[in-house]
C-alpha cells in the first residue's frame, strides 16, 4: 500500500509552520485531556495526528518544489482536517469497543439527560424558595403593640434572623425561570446529538417550554384584559353609561372584573395551549431530524 | 482529505458512524499492516467513505487498547515514530463476528427492500 509519495527528506519544517503544527496538537491534546482519555491513548492519537501533518505538508511543499514547508502549505492543510473539538465528539460518540458485537452494544441503556434532571430539580427548588419568601412576607404583618400610656400603636415586624438564614440560600431558585430554560434547551441539544448515549427527551421540553408558557399566558392574558375592560368603557360610555365598574354596580351579587377575567383568562389560556403545541410539534421535529 | 457533507441526511450519518469499527478493521484484513494515514487514505480510496482523522485515530488508540489491534513502533521520515497496526487473533476472531452480523443484516434489509410494493 502506498500514501502519498512526498520526499520525505528533504523537506524541512519553517518555524513559524512548527509553532502552528505544535499549536494545533496541544489544541487537541488539550481537548482529549478534558474528555477524560489516558496519556497513552492521548500519545498515540497525537503522535498518529502529528505523523499525518508532516506528511501531508511534506507532499504539499514538494508539489511546489519547495524544500521547506511554508506557511502557505500549512493553511491548505489546516482547511482540510478537522479541527480541535472534533475529538471530544468522538471521544463521546463513539462507544467502548466490546468482543461480542452489535448485540451487546445495542444493549447499553441511554440515560435521562442530567442538564433535564437539573432543570427539574430547580423547578421545585425555586417553587420551594418562593413559597417561603411568601410566607415571609406574611409573616411580617402588623400587630397591635400597647403602650405604656395606656394607648396602642402597630408595628411591623422584622423577620428574623433564623428567617434571613433560611431565605440566602433560596435565592438562587428565583432564577428558576432563567436556569430550568436554559437547561431544557440544553437538554435537547444533547439528546439530539448523542441520542444513543442521553434520553428524557419529554422532560427536556418540559423544562423548556413550562416558564416561557407562563410568560405566554401572562401576556395574552394582559393583552385579552385590556382589550375586554377598555372595550367594555367604551361600549358603556357610548351608550350613556359613563363607567361600568364604578357606577353603583358594587352591590351586585357577581363582582364584574371576576365575570370578564374568566373569558380573558379561557382566551389566554387556550391560545397558550395553541402556541404551546405547536411549539412541541416544532421541537418533536426538530428532534427526529425531520423538516419543520 | 475530504470533509464530511453537512447536509448529510442523519440516518446515513448514523449508519457509518456505527459502521467506523467495522470498517477499520476489514480495512487492516487485507494487509499485513499499516500506519493511521496510510489506513485513513486506503479507507477514504473506497466510494461512499469521507471518515476523519478525528474518528479513525481514537477508534485505532481504543481497538488497540482492548487488544484487538498489534502495534509495532517503526522509524519515520519526520515528526514521532510512526504506528504500525495490524489484526491480532482476538482482532480478526472480532472481525469474523462483525462480518457476519453485517452479513445478516444486510441480508435482511436487502430481502425487505426487494420484496414488490404492495
Amino acid at each position: 500500500m502506498n500514501a502519498s509519495n512526498p520526499d520525505p527528506h528533504s523537506a524541512t519544517f519553517s518555524d513559524d509552520v512548527q509553532a502552528k503544527l505544535d499549536a494545533h496538537l496541544d489544541a487537541v491534546d488539550a481537548v482529549l485531556q478534558k474528555y477524560a482519555q489516558s496519556r497513552s491513548q492521548r500519545s498515540a492519537i497525537v503522535d498518529e495526528l502529528d505523523g499525518q501533518l508532516r506528511e501531508m505538508l511534506a507532499a504539499k511543499a514538494a508539489e511546489r518544489d519547495a524544500s521547506e514547508v511554508a506557511l502557505e502549505d500549512w493553511e491548505w492543510v489546516a482547511v482540510s482536517i478537522d479541527p480541535p473539538e472534533a475529538y471530544a465528539r468522538q471521544s463521546i460518540d463513539l462507544p467502548a469497543t466490546n468482543f461480542t458485537g452489535f448485540a451487546n452494544e445495542e444493549a447499553a441503556e441511554p440515560n435521562v439527560s442530567r442538564w433535564s434532571l437539573v432543570g427539574l430539580a430547580w423547578t421545585v427548588y425555586g417553587g420551594v424558595a418562593l413559597t417561603l419568601l411568601i410566607l415571609l412576607m406574611l409573616s411580617r404583618s402588623s400587630q397591635i403593640v400597647r403602650l405604656p400610656g395606656g394607648g396602642v400603636t402597630s408595628e411591623v415586624e422584622s423577620p428574623s434572623r433564623l428567617w434571613l438564614l433560611v431565605l440566602i440560600p433560596l435565592i438562587p431558585g428565583l432564577f428558576a425561570p432563567l436556569v430550568t430554560t436554559a437547561m431544557g434547551i440544553l437538554a435537547l441539544s444533547q439528546i439530539k446529538r448523542y441520542p444513543q448515549k442521553w434520553c428524557g427527551w419529554g422532560l427536556a421540553v418540559f423544562d423548556t417550554v413550562l416558564f416561557p408558557s407562563v410568560v405566554v399566558l401572562g401576556v395574552l392574558f394582559g393583552v385579552v384584559w385590556s382589550a375586554i375592560f377598555y372595550g367594555v368603557e367604551m361600549i358603556m360610555m357610548l351608550n350613556g353609561n359613563r363607567n361600568f365598574f364604578d357606577d353603583g354596580w358594587t352591590n351586585a351579587s357577581v363582582d364584574r372584573h371576576t365575570v370578564l377575567q374568566l373569558p380573558a383568562m379561557a382566551l389566554a389560556g387556550v391560545s397558550t395551549a395553541v402556541v404551546l403545541w405547536l411549539v412541541v410539534r416544532r421541537l418533536n421535529r426538530w428532534g427526529l431530524g425531520e423538516p419543520a | 482529505m475530504s470533509k464530511p457533507n453537512p447536509a448529510e441526511r442523519p440516518w446515513s450519518s448514523q449508519l457509518r458512524k456505527g459502521l467506523v469499527e467495522l470498517t477499520v478493521l476489514a480495512a487492516l484484513r487485507g494487509v499485513k499492516e499499516a500506519y493511521g494515514y496510510e489506513l485513513l487514505q486506503r479507507i477514504n480510496a473506497l466510494p461512499g467513505f469521507a471518515l476523519t482523522e478525528s474518528t479513525v485515530y481514537p477508534m485505532l488508540a481504543r481497538l488497540s487498547k482492548v487488544g484487538l489491534l498489534r502495534v509495532r513502533v517503526g522509524p519515520s521520515p519526520h515528526g514521532p515514530p510512526r504506528r504500525y497496526y495490524a489484526l491480532t487473533a482476538a482482532g480478526k476472531k472480532h472481525l469474523a463476528a462483525m462480518s457476519s452480523e453485517w452479513s445478516q443484516l444486510n441480508d435482511s434489509i436487502r430481502s425487505l427492500l426487494d420484496e414488490p410494493e404492495s
